[in-house]
């Protein structure tokens, strides 16, 4: 028992022997032992008393306590049959099926109303911007689906008229355009090219910035018209279309398709692109400035696919294949040779 | 449910039931999205003090239940469902560490620290103060 002469009300608690006694449990020479302990150490009584009674309020826990009429119902549905129960959980899927059917009657109810207002309307435009470093995926309320990648602005009214669905794009966006019963074309409008369009999947890459407009065919067929030649070209699946804004020049070509629209399933890929290209794809995949040194002249083609790296990651595989180094300041990253 | 056969037999059928229960629970909750992560921390503990005529022998005592109460309703759900094992369902701190899934000896400070926070709020007069405000008003009424 000497080791009990060091506790303080903490330690009782802790201790078997004493809870045992504390709650009544002991037998009775244990408890005597205890009773001497106390009339020898009353130094100690204080603690011990302290001990006991939160012993005995811990031993006082409850469960929260549930009603009978609960416990009577719990048991009820242990004990009916299971075609019973599948009746009323099939009940309750009515119920909410129901409600959802009432939603889209006055959904429909709604849009008739609104189509007829539509076009005394005059035309209003939403605008999305992308930030750079993040990509997006957004549905046009004719349930075209796109899919719009860093640092792109999309412009679009907020009711199409009735003869076009015209969009306007500063970026790159992969477009999965619903097929409009009516035949109602979807347009995409860039500054220099035009893309018609009657329900496919298709990506446009038009940074204002790059001189250069990209589309590709996935799947459907669609038209593109030179805004200033007024040139249509018409794309036929994996049909690649590029046209240098500055010098006018177009070209035709055939390409993997997956190449230039995997950005969307967030992968960015290369095939036999040149550094620039590369550099290009990373600042905005990235949102960083990327400062290459002026006399590195990298005549490398590259063919790479890059998920989840990091910019680190990225930067590091690149030194591998190429003569390089780099520095990363926040947000700005500089390149130079070794 | 797990394969009856890859179940190792067991001679502590309530260590058993209690753990098989919790995680049975812990497995609905997350289910409900009540929470997401693997912590009981939003969990609600549901047990309480209940009064037992034994401890309230006199009005010194009364305060002190009322102070104990509420300490008791301050500690963190996991250290409530600690002392709840340890103390009311007797479990050794074998068995409380095994059931919250932590080791014996971070099971063993746990329920030290509850103990010692709950000794010395019974002990802080100011706690008495507002409970006993409280009291008195939910009295009136």
């Amino acid at each position: 028992m000497e080791k009990y002469l060091e506790y303080t009300a903490d330690d009782f608690v802790m201790d078997d022997n004493f809870r045992e006694w504390a709650i009544g449990r002991s037998s009775s020479d244990v408890a005597l032992k205890w009773q001497t302990f106390i009339s020898h150490y009353p130094e100690k009584k204080s603690e011990i008393q302290k001990a006991v009674f939160i012993l005995k309020g811990f031993y006082s826990i409850q469960e929260a306590e549930i009603s009978e009429d609960r416990i009577q119902e719990l048991w009820s549905r242990i004990n009916q049959p299971r075609s019973v129960r599948m009746r009323i959980f099939s009940k309750v899927v009515l119920q909410y099926a129901a409600v959802f059917v009432f939603a889209l009657l006055i959904g429909a109810m709604g849009y008739r109303f609104v189509d007829t207002l539509r076009d005394r309307q005059a035309v209003a435009f939403n605008e999305i911007t992308i930030p750079y470093g993040e990509r997006s995926v957004i549905a046009l309320y004719d349930g075209t689906k796109v899919w719009l990648n860093s640092g792109t602005k999309l412009r679009f009214p907020t009711s199409f008229s009735s003869n076009e669905r015209r969009i306007f794009l500063d970026g790159e966006a992969y477009f999965d355009v619903s097929k409009k019963i009516d035949g109602q074309p979807f347009v995409v409008s860039t500054p220099s090219m035009d893309i018609q369009v009657f329900g496919t999947q298709f990506n446009v890459n038009a940074y204002v910035d790059d001189n250069q407009v990209t589309v590709t065919l996935e799947e459907g067929k669609i038209v593109a018209t030179n805004n200033q030649t007024k040139m249509k070209t018409e794309l036929q699946p994996g049909d690649q279309l590029s046209l240098n804004v500055s010098t006018g020049q177009e070209n035709k070509r055939i390409v993997d398709t997956e190449l230039f629209t995997s950005w969307k399933e967030n992968l960015l890929r290369f095939q036999d692109a040149t550094f620039t290209e590369v550099i290009q794809k990373m600042e905005r995949w990235y949102d960083v400035k990327i400062t290459v040194q002026k006399d590195m002249h990298v005549t490398k083609l590259y063919t790479m696919t890059i998920k989840t790296e990091s910019l680190r990651e990225m930067l590091s595989l690149l030194t591998y294949t190429t003569s390089m180094k780099y520095e990363i300041d926040q947000n700005q990253v500089f390149i130079s040779r070794p | 449910m797990r394969n009856k056969a890859t179940i190792g037999s067991t001679n502590n059928i309530k260590l058993y039931l209690l753990k098989s229960f919790r995680h049975k629970l812990l497995r609905l909750l997350k289910k409900e999205k009540r929470y997401t992560d693997d912590s009981m921390s939003d969990v609600h503990f549901g047990v309480y003090l209940s009064v037992e005529e034994n401890i309230i022998e006199n009005e010194a005592d009364q305060l002190k239940w009322l102070r104990l109460n509420s300490a008791f309703e301050r500690l963190s759900p996991r250290q409530r469902e600690a002392l709840y094992l340890r103390f009311k369902k007797e479990l050794e701190y074998e068995e409380v560490a095994d059931i919250l899934e932590m080791s014996v000896e971070a099971c063993r400070n746990l329920i030290y620290r509850a103990v010692k926070s709950v000794r010395t709020m019974i002990e802080e007069e100011k706690v008495m103060g507002a409970f006993l405000a409280i009291f008195r008003i939910f009295k009136k009424k």
